[in-house]
């Protein structure tokens, strides 16, 4: 009981190393930009493929 | 006496294996040169001097520029050599000759511009601008040199009649892959100035 009152009194009271991700705090703007940018980029690009691939054969096996 | 003979539909392709297997092949590809552009995106951005550095050898613009226009004009003739041999037209050879020279002498040019920049200076060690060109240029030089032995194989496979038509088409989808990559690459690290 004594060490979880510890942990959680660890984690309040330091919330600013708790954040996830480590770059969605960067200082230079047109850093934290690129990074939220290329993240996008990088997530839609294979599901924009791929969806486009399915599509095409989908649209293959109608005709 | 009765025989039960099961009467299965014939099944087709609607896309041919060697096109499928190539286009998956492709998707892989773009996933790792937009790995390679985001990297160089968020190096970039967080450059503490002007990119690329000054004081640094000035890549060539201008020369890499007509040389654009050779491989784009390389992707035009093998797209034109597929078409002519779906119409059994005799010019598809012709044209895929054409297409595997101007490849060719793209990755030539490129060789030579390389060994102009490494003699003025600029190495991979040189800034984090020169690690991604090489990086970058360098990646995409290897991959026009392993999809020119794909299309020069499919000349010659041509040549012996022996070439066909999804084997032809799967050789078009990688070389439009690699000359459709290059002008990106082109305004990212040639055009891409400013921090």
């Amino acid at each position: 009981m004594k060490a979880r009152v510890l942990a959680l009194a660890a984690v309040l009271g330091t919330p600013a190393v708790a954040y996830a991700c480590p770059v969605c705090f960067d200082a230079n703007e047109a850093n934290r930009t690129a990074f939220i940018l290329t993240t996008i980029f990088l997530s839609l690009l294979p599901l924009g493929m791929v969806g486009g691939i399915a599509y095409w054969i989908r649209q293959l096996t109608r005709e | 006496m009765s025989s039960n003979v099961a009467i299965l539909p014939v099944r087709r392709a609607v896309v041919p294996s060697a096109v499928l297997g190539m286009l998956i092949f492709v998707v892989t590809e773009v996933m790792f040169f937009a790995g390679l552009i985001s990297a160089f995106t968020i190096v970039k951005s967080n450059a503490l001097m002007p990119w690329p550095p000054p004081g640094q050898p000035r890549l060539p613009i201008e020369a890499t520029a007509l040389n654009t226009l050779a491989l784009v004009l390389s992707g035009f003739a093998v797209f034109a050599a597929w078409r002519a041999f779906t119409r059994s037209d005799r010019r598809a050879g012709p044209l895929l000759l054409a297409g595997v020279t101007l490849g060719a002498l793209f990755v030539t040019l490129q060789g030579m511009e390389w060994v102009a920049l490494l003699s003025e200076g600029l190495t991979l060690t040189t800034s984090a601008h020169a690690s991604f060109f090489y990086l970058i240029v360098g990646a995409h030089a290897l991959h026009v040199v392993g999809a020119l032995a794909v299309v020069v194989r499919a000349y010659l496979r041509l040549r012996g009649e022996l070439l066909d038509e999804p084997g032809l088409r799967a050789t078009v989808v990688l070389w439009t892959f690699v000359v459709g990559v290059w002008p990106v690459l082109y305004v990212l690290v040639y055009l891409g100035g400013g921090a």
